[in-house]
């Protein structure tokens, strides 16, 4: 069977996490050197998936697009949603600021793809206490939206629900 | 309703007499037992009774009543259906007759409570349950009444009632006249059709949808000017339109098109450029063509093309907005790219360059990304675009062809490039094939044809412009020098002229002839030949006619076969002798005439110009004497053997010679005797000729009595006793 391409974007707020996101997910490995990204980078993970009536596998290439963060200063570059299937929108639990940008990054995204799948992941779980993260979880729930999967709580640094945003997206796509 | 009055009126005029009558009845009647079943009892009475008298006739008529009502009711009710207008009137006079007819029954009712029980039993028996029918009819009869005038009078109902009928009345109509309902609806129509339009856009239009697109069809069959002036004005406003709507679709639709549309303008603004270039003399651009030609193009771009062949790495057909790739070429044997990223990165790269470079709105699209010797080419359609990693210079040839394929994929999978979303299985091989195809256009192929280098165009050039002109030249002289030789052949194979030296020569278009020539029909005959093997030359003749100074050897030959000759006749003996285009001539002849044939015949001789003559006439002579004895004419016998042969042989040598055979017979006196004698001497002479043969007729005799010729009275007397003989030329 051959295997199906899919071009997914990842996106957030500046320093959210998002690179070592993918490289967590990609390469699993995760430095605390941080090294903004310019434009966009790309990377690819293939993934197996089942199919929905769960008979076969599917082998999917995600075409991850990291895109260049977002400060105040500068939006994020809406050309590189184009054809996108799905999208993993990072947020920082630490930086509360990040997370309220979340719902924009939602609609900016649904507006180029309407037909899209969204994942939230709320990074860097590592640094914050355990009992606040699901509490944070439930506040930025965006289930409201048929296309918005659910919001995970993720951890670069230790892979927490890494493998999962993907896959739960992954899944998705097919 | 004529009868129902009469049955009535006269049911009504009881008389109180005919109660016994009526009570006789209603026995027998109830014996009969009739009466518990009234309707069939009614119809079999006429038939078993034979007592029936007016009144139960007029009872049992108004019995009847009921049904017969019915009937002519229920057809009025159907004349009302079928003319609606007559329909209220009647059904009112109806309405009327029916009320008539139930007062009257109230007044025969209340007669007949007024009277006897019996009565009342029997009108019970009789018409009570006719009655309650009748009254239920009528009953029935109103509420159909006030239905019928209740459905004629509202609008609505009346519509209820015709709505079964209308569309059958309409489609009779129809049927049986066309024409008619067309006029009849025409004038309104438009209104309608308008009217409705206001009412119900979204409807009308939706009913009218699915002819317009025949419609158009057919107008723009039947009327395509029509057609074409009614869109035209909407046209660029509906594309600009479109293009704001979707730009893609319109870039996919052109695509295919523009390129070459674009293309072909181009190559004839650079062709028109070059020829102005090309037009500027200057030494400052004869020096810069110079050098152009002489490198090529550039001596560091021809190195580089020689270093680096041009070839193709790999072909992309990548999906325009995801980046994903569609088709993916690349050779078996070079390092692979990884299609996937370089496809991703190149979009990205193409979005940011659109997003951020291209600001002004203008649609420019990312032509090639350059790196080193490698380049990217990208060609860009609606939703995809083809990225071609090449090293090398790229051709133009193969720039064309590259185009070609991508046209060629857009037109015929543009639907499918659309909707890729990732799944490899959607695409269709023919897409990789062809961009194999286009992948196999390699350098080999270039290379072949390869064009010629400047360098050698222009050395070229310059010999060609030094040997061509020669060459003509050369030619031209060839043609001439053949031409001329040719004549000068034709000139010399003709025996006459052969000895001459003519020259030929071409001046001036003409065919010149030199030389010299003995006479004028040489000279015409030398034009003649010319003429004939240079049929298209004209002809200048400058032949020059000179006297040609005779052979004297010849001539000096001439002279002598020709007084070799001449010396053959007869009589003729002449020497000749030449010197210094003269001849002289000696001898004798017969005749004066031989004199003049000779003079004439050394005359001809071509060298021989003065002819003196010193040739003397002297005819034949035969020395032979006959001498006699005096007085005798006997031919001493010496004589006749010797002699006459003698005369003989000389007659025979010349046949043409005649004989003058003349005796002499000396006799001063001349006497008689004497002239006898000298002919019969010559006689005996003419004797023994004829004797040994000769021809009598030519001999002639003749005496005489004279000295013969030479001999005088010196010489002694025998002498004078002879017989002379005289050749002659002609006959006696």
């Amino acid at each position: 069977m051959s295997t199906i391409s899919k071009k997914i974007c990842l996106f957030g707020d500046f320093g959210v996490g998002k690179t070592s996101l993918i490289r967590q997910f990609v390469e699993c490995q995760f430095s605390d050197e941080y090294l903004s990204t310019v434009g966009v980078k790309i990377s690819r993970k293939l993934v197996n998936v089942f199919t929905k009536d769960l008979n076969d596998e599917q082998n999917l290439q995600l075409l991850i697009w990291d895109i260049e963060g977002s400060n105040k200063f500068k939006a994020v570059a809406q050309n590189y949603f184009q054809g996108s299937k799905g999208a993993v929108i990072v947020g920082d639990v630490t930086q509360p600021e990040t997370l309220n940008h979340i719902r924009e990054h939602i609609q900016t995204f649904l507006a180029v793809n309407p037909k899209s799948y969204i994942v939230v992941a709320l990074n860097k779980s590592d640094m914050i206490a355990a009992e606040y993260l699901e509490k944070i979880r439930q506040m930025y729930q965006f289930t409201d939206k048929n296309n918005i999967l659910d919001t995970y709580i993720t951890s670069a640094k230790t892979g927490h629900n890494v493998d999962e945003i993907f896959q739960a997206l992954a899944t998705r796509l097919i | 309703m004529t009868q129902v009055e009469n049955s009535i009126s006269q049911s009504v005029d009881f008389k109180p007499e005919e109660a016994v009558q009526i009570d006789n009845l209603v026995h027998l009647l109830v014996e009969l037992k009739i009466i518990e079943s009234p309707e069939p009892s009614f119809s079999l009475f006429p038939l078993e009774t034979n007592y029936s008298n007016e009144f139960v006739t007029a009872d049992i008529e108004a019995l009847q009543l009921a049904p017969v009502t019915i009937e002519v009711c229920e057809a009025y009710l159907e004349s009302a259906f079928n003319s609606r207008q007559n329909t209220p009137k009647s059904a009112k006079i109806f309405e009327e007759e029916l009320e008539n007819s139930i007062d009257i029954l109230t007044k025969f009712e209340e007669n007949i409570e007024n009277s006897e029980d019996a009565l009342q039993k029997l009108k019970d028996i009789l018409v009570g349950y006719e009655l309650a029918e009748i009254t239920n009819i009528i009953a029935k009869f109103e509420q159909n009444l006030i239905k019928i005038e209740h459905q004629i009078y509202d609008p609505k109902e009346l519509i209820n009632l015709l709505l079964p009928c209308i569309s059958e009345l309409l489609r009779l109509k129809i049927v049986e006249s066309r024409e008619e309902i067309v006029q009849i609806i025409a004038p309104i129509i438009d209104q309608t059709i308008r009217s409705r339009t206001e009412q119900n856009r979204t409807s009308m239009s939706q009913a009218i949808a699915p002819a317009i697109p025949l419609a158009i069809t057919q107008q723009i069959i039947v009327a395509p000017e029509e057609v074409s002036d009614a869109i035209a004005p909407a046209m660029g406003r509906a594309i600009k339109k479109q293009i704001e709507i979707e730009q893609n679709i319109v870039v996919d639709a052109l695509y295919p098109i523009i390129g070459s549309t674009i293309a072909k303008y181009m190559a004839e603004t650079i062709r028109a450029i070059n020829r102005q270039v090309e037009e500027t003399l200057s030494v400052e651009g004869i020096k810069r063509k110079i050098r152009a030609k002489l490198q090529g193009v550039s001596e560091a771009e021809l190195i580089l093309k020689e270093a680096l062949p041009f070839t193709i790495k790999a072909i992309f057909l990548i999906h325009k907005a995801s980046g994903l790739v569609i088709s993916d070429i690349q050779g078996s044997d070079a390092q692979q790219l990884e299609a996937e990223m370089v496809a991703g990165m190149l979009t990205a790269i193409r979005s940011f360059a659109n997003d951020c470079i291209n600001q002004s709105g203008s649609v420019t699209e990312l032509d090639a990304i350059e790196y080193g010797t490698s380049k990217i080419i990208l060609e860009v359609a609606g939703y995809c675009y083809l990225a071609i990693v090449l090293q090398g210079e790229s051709s133009k040839k193969f720039i064309l062809k590259m185009r070609q394929t991508f046209s060629q994929i857009v037109k015929k999978y543009g639907n499918l490039i659309e909707q890729y979303d990732g799944n490899p299985d959607t695409i269709p091989v023919e897409i990789h094939t062809v961009l194999e195809e286009l992948k196999g256009t390699d350098i080999q192929q270039e290379k072949k044809q390869n064009q010629l280098s400047p360098l050698l165009i222009l050395g070229l050039t310059v010999i060609s412009t030094i040997f061509i002109p020669w060459g003509i030249w050369q030619h031209h002289n060839g043609v001439i020098r053949s031409i001329e030789s040719k004549t000068s052949l034709a000139l010399t194979s003709v025996p006459e002229l052969a000895v001459y030296r003519i020259s030929v020569q071409v001046e001036h278009n003409k065919l010149k002839l030199t030389g010299l020539l003995p006479n004028q029909p040489l000279r015409q005959k030398a034009e003649q030949i010319v003429k004939i093997t240079s049929p298209n030359w004209l002809i200048d003749n400058q032949i020059l006619l000179v006297e040609v100074p005779a052979d004297p050897v010849l001539t000096a030959a001439e002279v002598k076969r020709v007084t070799a000759v001449l010396n053959q006749t007869d009589g003729t003996a002449i020497s000749a002798q030449y010197s210094a285009s003269k001849v002289v001539v000696e001898g004798a002849v017969n005749r004066i005439a031989d004199a003049q044939i000779i003079a004439h015949a050394f005359e001809q001789i071509p060298g021989v110009k003065f002819v003196s003559s010193a040739v003397q006439v002297q005819p034949l002579r035969i020395e032979v004497r006959f001498y006699f004895q005096p007085n005798s004419a006997n031919l001493i016998k010496a004589n006749l053997g010797y002699k006459v042969q003698q005369v003989k042989s000389f007659l025979n040598q010349h046949p043409n010679q005649y004989l003058k055979i003349i005796g002499y017979s000396y006799d001063y006196t001349g006497t008689s005797t004497s002239q006898k004698l000298a002919l019969t001497r010559a006689k005996a002479v003419q004797q023994a000729l004829i004797e040994l043969g000769i021809e009598p007729s030519r001999l002639q005799v003749i005496g005489r009595t004279n000295l013969p010729p030479g001999i005088d009275a010196t010489h002694p007397l025998w002498l004078s006793r002879c017989v002379v003989l005289e050749a002659i030329n002609k006959p006696f």
